[in-house]
């Protein structure tokens, strides 16, 4: 058990980030954010949506994004999700992360 | 997408920054279920839009979505807000309980820790106002006073210093930096003081030298301090007054510096007041610059010091030490060989004996405060024994051991928080109740009260409190296996391990404290009660003391013979007195008086001429004896024929006598040296305490008319109710002469209830806590053995039917808890031993292990859960075994 939650816990970080990075241009409720970060990825990822409403919860904790109810295209009540001013600076700081991630196991990888 | 902005979060802009769990709690419950149901809806419509069936697309969403129950269930759980909202129902369920099935034993275990909180509390409060309260002196910790004792005194008395002194001690200027002088007991320097116009009272005043504000570090918060120029012949003589006198003899007046006022009929100025913090000596009304003097032997003063920043205590010691030793090479006539530099922290010396009565009260208030601890803790315990199977069954259904662990964490903490509650109500109503009772000679103590930090003490007993009442559930939570829980979890075998053990514990560490607080209850009874015994030597407990010291400008000795003379004559005639006599310093006055060096005739020649015997000294009047009822043994009483021109004549004390005997020789007759003369010993009377009724000391008396000492106190009896003989006394004083002043009324009898007061007020303290000790053990005895018999009830049911002795179940049933008590009143021997040592300094003619207290202590404890564990046990082996099996 104890070595399955830690690795939720990395995607969860990873998932974080993508929300926050998929809400960079605007606004967006839950399944919006599901499909954006599914055909962004051209459908490689496959997000669990399962994970997707506590990941919403805790960037809203974070105070990195907040909600609000309003009327999706649909003409039904939907719970958006939009970048607060935090969350943005965040969305920077998670990139740059990710880029120093991303060079440093690159590095050690090598090229193929 | 417009912000067409609707819903729960209309009301906060994007600018609003309040934390988010604040937003929540506007917000109300968590809205995941609506969302759920939105894109579960967006999905099927996405398929329905790609050509799927309803019931292809309703397929396809609940898969690629999930369980939302399980999303919600997941979101409820990593919610921070609902981790809270866990805890609320944790303490909703807590407060439920209190009301519910096993509710009762919940209030008792709040009310026993609310006993314990609120007993040490109040003890808290009361050591925090008198002993931990710093003085109104800045860095009291450099302020000493220095005295010496001599090693060659039979007791206590104190030895005081000479002004001289005060210039040996200035020479240590690298370890003192302020010296000052005063005098070492604080009573006999009143003074009868008249503000313009209105009538004399009798103040009390402390003659000092002027650096003595400057040690203490206070200024006057009206005028000026002393300076050196107010010193000595030929000085105008100025005087500073308390905050007290200013107030209520001068109205608070601000002109009141240059004012003049008389005392003992002189005039003084008035330079300074001071503010109301400053009491020191305690009581003192007024300060006047000390007359100064060479002489070495008129000693009657202590010092105190301000040291150098950083000097300690100890340096300060050596440094005395180093000055008295001088004393000895310089002026050998004068000082003793074996004299001793004593140094006293100034917050010691005014908080006096009540410092280690007090603490050993709060040491005991502190046991009972575990004690109670411990009961509540055992009651825990026996409700979560009794919950096994509810346990059981919920970890079986899946309920994490930490939830109901929380669960059981919650019910302690709210036990803790109502009984602090509680507790501190008590505390507030005892407080005061304490502050009543207790004596008046304990400093500060009325400004006890439920401040800041005793509340932080009470919130700390109250932690100690929960983590003892969750302590119990907790562990039997730890590696429980579950099937076993179950199992035996309805019908436990009394016995079973882990619980047991620390039931036990409970039991033991209960017992022993009680046995405890029991002991030290005891033997601090045993010595206020041999303090009680004690023949103090004055047996008319109803004669009445009254301070007539006379004063006024040119008293002379002969003039105060005379006045005294008149004002016993005239009490004598009148038909409602029947004994009147006067005496320098009354009986039981305090640990300070007149010290006298003596040696006797026979011994001139062959004395060691270091050695140092000492006695009380005091002058009378005739008749003082038979008026106080100190009897008198050989010999005779002085009479007014033993004038200046008669034979000096002494009458000493048996202790004395005794002395004397052991030479080989008659008492009646010989000669003593004592007080610059050579007396006659014309009479022995009874041993007498005048320092106090647990201080042994030597008495020498001269009569009046041979000493320039004065007789300070009138004593008196009659036949008339005490009142009636101060009015007498008073209008008698008024004839002789209009301008006395008498003060501080007592009877004998007074005067020793007011010696044994604070060992009195410690003894009812202690015996407060031993009866709420007691309290407690009983009901903890009694909760064990009734949650065991509620266990064995079928057991012991089948064995009645079986036709078991009712005396052996008993015996059975009651056998283990009272081995565990037996177990705890044995360790409680060994802790009572260890206290009795630790206050062997507070007991009077008590053995710090006393048998008697030990044993009575451990005897009663054992009776008293005997009674707790059998009566229960006894009643449950005659129940009916239908009756048991039915309801069971």
């Amino acid at each position: 058990m104890p070595g399955a939650s830690k690795q939720t816990e990395l995607l969860a970080g990873t998932l974080n980030m993508l929300i926050l990075q998929v809400l960079a241009p605007g606004k967006a409720n839950g399944y919006e954010i599901a499909k954006l970060l599914e055909n962004r990825s051209d459908e490689a990822l496959q997000v669990d949506h399962g994970s997707l409403y506590p990941a919403l919860r805790r960037l809203e904790a974070n105070g990195w994004v907040e909600a609000m109810w309003e009327v999706s295209p649909t003409n039904r009540k939907a719970r958006y999700y939009a970048l607060t001013a935090a969350g943005r600076k965040q969305v920077v700081v998670e990139r740059e992360r990710w880029n120093l991630a991303v060079a440093a196991v690159s590095r050690i990888m090598g090229p193929a | 997408m417009e912000p067409g902005r609707s819903g729960c979060f209309a009301n906060h802009g994007a600018g609003m920054k309040l934390p988010w769990w604040i937003r929540r709690l506007v917000s109300g419950p968590d809205p995941i279920q609506d969302e759920l149901a939105f894109h579960l809806e967006a999905l099927q419509q996405e398929r329905r839009e790609a050509g799927d069936t309803d019931a292809q697309a309703a397929r396809y969403a609940r898969i690629k979505l999930g369980s939302p129950p399980a999303i919600a269930g997941e979101v409820f759980a990593r919610d921070p807000y609902h981790r809270m909202e866990n805890l609320v129902r944790h303490f909703q369920l807590a407060f439920r309980s209190l009301g519910r099935q096993n509710g009762g034993s919940h209030v008792l275990a709040i009310s026993i820790l609310a006993l314990g909180i609120g007993l040490s509390v109040s003890m808290f409060s009361l050591v925090r106002a008198v002993v931990w309260t710093p003085l109104p002196f800045p860095d009291q910790d450099r302020v000493h006073l220095v005295w010496k004792t001599d090693l060659q005194t039979r007791s206590e008395l104190v030895g005081e210093l000479a002004y001289p002194e005060l210039n040996d001690l200035r020479s240590a200027n690298d370890i003192i930096a302020y010296a000052a002088l005063l005098p070492a007991s604080p009573y006999g320097n009143g003074r009868s003081l008249q503000v313009e116009g209105g009538d004399p009272i009798q103040v009390e005043s402390c003659p000092a030298t002027p650096d003595f504000f400057r040690v203490l570090g206070v200024e006057p918060a009206l005028g000026r301090n002393f300076v050196d120029s107010d010193e000595g012949p030929r000085a105008k003589p100025v005087v500073i007054l308390s905050h007290r006198v200013w107030r209520e003899q001068l109205s608070g007046r601000t002109d009141a510096v240059g004012q003049f006022v008389r005392l003992n009929g002189i005039g003084y100025t008035v330079i300074g007041v001071m503010g109301p913090e400053v009491d020191f000596p305690r009581g003192v009304g007024l300060w006047m610059p000390m007359p100064t003097e060479t002489r070495r032997g008129m000693t009657w003063l202590q010092a105190l010091v301000r040291t150098r920043t950083g000097v300690s205590r100890e340096t300060l010691h050596q440094a005395a030490s180093r000055t008295f030793q001088l004393q000895i090479a310089d002026h050998p006539e004068v000082y003793s060989v074996t004299q001793r530099a004593v140094v006293t922290p100034v917050a010691d010396y005014w908080t006096g004996s009540s410092k280690p009565l007090l603490l050993v009260s709060l040491f005991a208030s502190l046991l009972l405060l575990l004690s109670s601890c411990a009961s509540a803790g055992n009651l825990f315990l026996s409700r979560a024994l009794t919950r096994r199977r509810e346990i059981a069954t919920r970890l079986s259904l899946g309920s994490p051991r930490t939830r109901i662990l929380a669960q059981f964490a919650a019910e302690g903490l709210v036990a803790a928080i109502l009984a602090t509650a509680a507790g501190s109500l008590l505390a507030l109503f005892i407080i005061r109740l304490l502050v009543r009772w207790a004596p008046e000679d304990i400093p500060r103590i009325g400004a006890a009260g439920l401040d800041l930090s005793a509340l932080a003490f009470a919130v700390g007993a109250a932690v100690f409190a929960a983590v003892a009442c969750s302590v119990g559930p907790a562990l039997l939570l730890r590696g429980q296996k579950l099937d076993g829980m179950l199992r035996d979890g309805g019908a436990r075998m009394a016995g079973s391990r882990g619980q047991g053990r620390m039931q036990s514990a409970f039991l033991v560490t209960q017992s022993a404290l009680t046995v405890a607080i029991l002991a030290t209850g005891f033997l601090l009874f045993l010595s206020y009660r041999a303090m009680l015994r004690t023949d103090t030597g004055f047996a008319h407990r109803d004669a009445l003391t009254v301070n007539v010291a006379m004063r006024g400008p040119g008293v002379t000795p002969e003039t105060r013979r005379r006045f005294y003379f008149d004002l016993l004559e005239r009490l004598r005639r009148s038909p409602a007195i029947t004994n009147v006599a006067a005496v320098l310093l009354r009986p039981l006055e305090g640990p300070i008086g007149w010290d006298t060096e003596y040696s006797f005739g026979y011994e001139a020649g062959q004395r060691d001429p270091n050695l140092l015997t000492k006695a009380n000294f005091e002058v009378t009047t005739p008749g003082y004896f038979e008026t106080v009822g100190t009897p008198l043994l050989r010999g005779r009483d002085f009479l007014e024929t033993d004038d200046e021109s008669a034979t000096k004549v002494a009458i000493i004390s048996q202790s004395l006598a005794r002395r004397i005997r052991k030479d080989g020789r008659e008492p009646i007759g010989q000669q003593i040296h004592s007080f610059g003369a050579l007396r006659q010993i014309v009479g022995v009377v009874a041993d007498a305490r005048y320092r106090g009724i647990v201080r042994v000391a030597d008495d020498v008396y001269v009569p009046y008319r041979q000493v320039s000492v004065p007789t300070n106190y009138v004593v008196l009896r009659g036949n008339v109710p005490v009142a009636e003989l101060i009015a007498l006394l008073r209008t008698t004083l008024r004839e002789v002469d209009p301008t006395q002043v008498m003060a501080s009324e007592a009877t004998i009898g007074q005067l020793i209830d007011r010696d044994a007061a604070r060992n009195r007020f410690v003894v009812s303290l202690l015996g407060l806590f031993a009866g709420g000790a007691i309290l407690l053990a009983a009901a903890g005895v009694h909760s064990v053995i009734r949650e065991s018999l509620a266990v064995r009830a079928r057991e012991m049911a089948v064995r009645i039917a079986l036709g078991a002795g009712r005396a052996r179940l008993t015996a059975q049933a009651a056998g283990r808890a009272l081995s565990w008590v037996t177990a705890g009143v044995a360790a409680g021997l060994g802790l009572a031993a260890a206290i009795g040592q630790a206050i062997t300094g507070l007991l009077y003619h008590v053995p710090p292990m006393a048998p008697r207290a030990l044993l009575s202590a451990a005897l009663f404890v054992l009776v008293v859960a005997a009674l707790a564990c059998l009566v229960p046990a006894w009643l449950a082996a005659g129940r009916d075994p239908r009756e048991s099996l039915q309801s069971s």
